[in-house]
């Protein structure tokens, strides 16, 4: 395989960001130049060279999957962050809820303050939301 | 276990010890093989992705420098990274330590 074919084949088939594939290809390709370099002033002819140079770099496959490994990591990093967050969310909901209905029963002779504001803006808002859809209810 | 096992699991090590002087890919795997007296076998394209890793934790930091009318992405430890390479030393030797003081004590 020459250092060109090698360097297609990574290519096609690189995780993660643009800019971050195409810095990782123009530094491979930095390598294979001062390999196949090497391997002429040894002696190598230029096809025998490219190849030796290739092979020093190992198997794409081996490269792809080093370089997928690195963005793998933060992604599972963020879905346990999001998790975290998630699972926060709802025990801090379960707690609310029960605090609330702790106190609904603590406070069950007295009227509950919330109870008004809370209930009448749904039925304006439940409105709101269905007037622009009902022509009828359009001025005429 | 193969030679490039057995410096895979010490990778992060190596690149960071060559990293005390801002070098190249290319020039960082010339060091660590001739200063390993050709002990050093590794599959050179895997280094990349590693020194991305490393710079992504804040050990390295790397910048495009122009020399002998070609353009190099250079590496170099941070101080966040001089402090790891002292961490991830100190552990080395105590296992290294400990093994010899194994296989040596019969």
């Amino acid at each position: 395989m020459t250092p060109e074919e090698y360097l297609c084949e990574l290519a096609s088939g690189l995780p993660g960001p643009r800019s971050a594939r195409r810095r990782l290809l123009a530094e491979l390709r930095d390598h294979l130049d001062d390999l196949v370099a090497a391997e002429l002033a040894a002696g190598a002819g230029r096809a025998e060279a490219g190849e030796r140079a290739v092979e020093r770099l190992g198997g794409a496959a081996a490269v792809t999957a080093a370089w997928a490994a690195q963005y793998a990591r933060p992604h599972a990093r963020q879905r346990a962050r999001m998790l975290a967050l998630v699972l926060a969310v709802a025990l801090a909901s379960v707690l609310a809820v029960a605090q609330h209905a702790q106190g609904g029963r603590d406070r069950k002779q007295q009227p509950t303050v919330c109870a008004t504001p809370v209930a009448s803006p749904a039925p304006r808002a439940a409105g709101a939301c269905a007037s622009p859809g009902e022509p009828a209810s359009r001025p005429s | 276990m193969s030679q490039r096992d057995a410096f895979s699991g010490h990778l992060d090590l190596l690149l960071l010890a060559a990293l005390r002087t801002p070098r190249h890919g290319y020039a960082l795997i010339d060091h660590v093989r001739q200063a390993s007296g050709g002990a050093f076998d590794y599959a050179e394209g895997t280094i990349y992705p590693a020194l991305r890793r490393l710079e992504g934790e804040g050990l390295l930091r790397s910048s495009w420098v122009e020399a002998e009318g070609r353009r190099r992405r250079v590496y170099q430890l941070t101080r966040k990274g001089e402090r790891a390479l002292e961490g991830r030393r100190r552990d080395w030797e105590r296992f290294t330590t400990s093994v010899r003081a194994v296989i040596e004590g019969g």
